[in-house]
């Protein structure tokens, strides 16, 4: 008994101190399961003087997020989402191993690390009701295939990098060009879902610098040929059925450059996306009958301001700016250049839980395209 | 008898705060000896790292000798990173979530930091808390002042979670120079 009683108590004393700490070694450890979500659901409403315009009200996304860390170098995360009450995809599922401090290797279904928004598109990370318009027609967003590749920190240079090889996009599908002009590669995007790999993969990386005051930079590229089933059961000898083929495939290079501040109540994003095609693509579209441009230019200024010092309410500007072909060197010259302009107000009553509404102005130069939108929305997450 | 009991207690608990056995200074030491030579510009041969005790979570602190006089206080800690897809929940800073980040600071003999280094950053996100602009603003400050001032320096917007994990680190070296 005397001996006992200080013994429980020790004992005591342990459990509390691993109850504080994460317990890496217990492969059962509830503690190393982390569970997030996130969601949206938006209310667009377009306003026409001359046409009814029926509204349109969406259950755009609600995303479930697991992690598991199974130990100090290694973890799995991966992000279910519903989108528009009906349809389910897989936007991450990738393991993460730490190899030595300022090396992970990654492998699984990835983000690709393009811009402000692909890596970090929940709804408390962007002002506007629905993602910016770059990140939707020129980035694809969610954008997101199956690769491998490293990532790390450099703490003492303010570096963050990641270098992947995913597989591409897919260009050609079931006698169906999936790139135009209005929207670039948004209809190339593989998901994961069955994907076709036709030739190699693509290339997708990120350098971040961090070292500024209040301020991160980013230069992202994403380079490779896009994927196609025209190749599917030719005959490796059959020239012209190949060269046919060949026409379906659209080699791209994409670069973006993006800057955010926060200094204070004041929030500076800016975001600059070039692709460029190579001259493939004049085949590509004599081939599909598809519509897309040789270059392809996006990018957006915003500023954003807190009213109050809990950063409950906000107001925001943007400028918007997409051409669908900067370098209009071919002969069907049907593209145009979009000027977009986007203000609007956050109510954040607590931390994770957002009310936005907005007004977007498209082609505000030229009367005949012009059109306004309102629009008002929730964002979660926590 | 009593005596035999608490001398019982005493070793119970001592065995618990050493379970440890330096395992982050080991990971560390020629990052941080190379940082101490470049702060405080004394070579690796003179320095020492004398074990004092290893911290109510994952950290570890140690007296720092020189050949001929105490250079002050070590904490090398892991703690709390933000994790996947957002550092900014105000109350996930004491959950138990499992991602992280090393951190050394080491204070004078007085409880002035000379330096707080990120050692190693393992998270996808929160990592502006790493830079080494950003850090250099915890330099010549008190270790304790910011259990009273948590805005002795700037917070890092989008990193908050990762921002107040290492100001609950100082706080706990704090206690632990108090207590020492």
């Amino acid at each position: 008994m005397r001996v006992i009683i200080p013994f429980l108590l020790c004992l005591v004393f342990l459990s509390h101190l691993s109850a504080q700490t994460i317990d890496f070694e217990n492969d059962r450890s509830i503690a190393n399961l982390f569970i997030k979500m996130y969601g949206e659901i938006q209310y667009y409403q377009e306003v026409d003087t001359d046409t009814y315009r029926p509204g349109k009200l969406d259950a755009k996304r609600v995303v479930a997020l697991f992690g598991y860390q199974f130990s100090r170098n290694t973890q799995f995360i991966t992000e279910w989402e519903l989108e528009h009450g009906n349809e389910m995809f897989v936007e991450q599922a990738f393991i993460k191993h730490k190899l030595k401090n300022n090396l992970s290797l990654k492998a699984g279904v990835l983000l690709i690390p393009m811009g402000n928004i692909n890596e970090n598109h929940e709804p408390t990370n962007f002002f506007s009701v629905d993602r910016p318009i770059i990140d939707r027609n020129l980035v694809p967003s969610t954008w997101r295939d199956i690769g491998i590749g490293v990532t790390g920190v450099f703490p003492t240079a303010s570096l963050k990098y990641q270098a992947y090889l995913v597989n591409g996009l897919v260009g050609y599908k079931e006698g169906e060009g999936l790139f135009q002009a209005s929207n670039t590669f948004r209809g190339g995007r593989q998901k994961g879902i069955k994907t076709i790999l036709s030739g190699m993969p693509s290339f997708s990386g990120q350098l971040e610098y961090f070292g500024l005051s209040k301020t991160k930079i980013g230069l992202s590229i994403y380079s490779g040929l896009s994927n196609t089933d025209a190749y599917s059961g030719l005959p490796k000898d059959n020239s012209p059925a190949v060269l046919s083929a060949d026409s379906t495939v659209v080699y791209s290079t994409m670069t973006g450059l993006h800057a955010n501040s926060v200094i204070g109540q004041n929030v500076v994003r800016g975001q600059l996306i070039y692709n460029v095609n190579a001259d493939n693509v004049y085949a590509y579209n004599a081939k599909t009958g598809s519509d897309l441009g040789k270059s392809q230019l996006g990018a957006y200024v915003e500023y954003g301001r807190y009213f109050d010092k809990d950063q409950q309410w906000m107001g925001f500007l943007r400028y918007s700016y997409f051409d669908e072909n900067l370098i209009n060197t071919d002969l069907i010259n049907t593209w145009k250049d979009h000027h977009y302009f986007t203000f609007g107000f956050n109510y954040q009553p607590v931390n994770g839980a957002l009310f936005k509404i907005d007004a977007i102005l498209y082609d505000f130069d030229r009367p005949e395209d012009r059109r306004l939108f309102i629009n008002t929305g929730i964002g979660v997450w926590f | 008898m009593v005596l035999n009991k608490l001398l019982f207690f005493i070793f119970c608990c001592s065995m618990s705060f050493f379970h440890q056995d330096m395992d982050l200074l080991k990971s560390y030491e020629k990052s941080i000896r190379k940082t101490i030579k470049k702060q405080v510009g004394i070579t690796d041969a003179e320095v020492s790292f004398h074990l004092m005790q290893d911290g109510r979570e994952k950290s570890e602190f140690y007296q720092v000798l020189t050949a001929e006089s105490s250079l002050g206080y070590l904490m090398i800690k892991e703690v709390r990173a933000c994790d996947l897809n957002g550092c900014n929940n105000k109350n996930k800073e004491t959950s138990l979530e499992g991602e992280y980040y090393d951190v050394a600071t080491l204070v004078n003999n007085q409880g002035i930091i000379i330096f707080t280094k990120v050692l190693n950053y393992f998270s996808d996100y929160g990592y502006e808390i790493s830079s080494k602009r950003y850090l250099t603003q915890y330099k010549n400050k008190s270790v304790c002042q910011f259990a009273q001032q948590p805005l002795a320096v700037d917070g890092i917007s989008g990193a908050t979670i990762s921002y107040n994990a290492l100001i609950d680190s100082l706080n706990e070296f704090c206690d632990f120079l108090d207590d020492k």
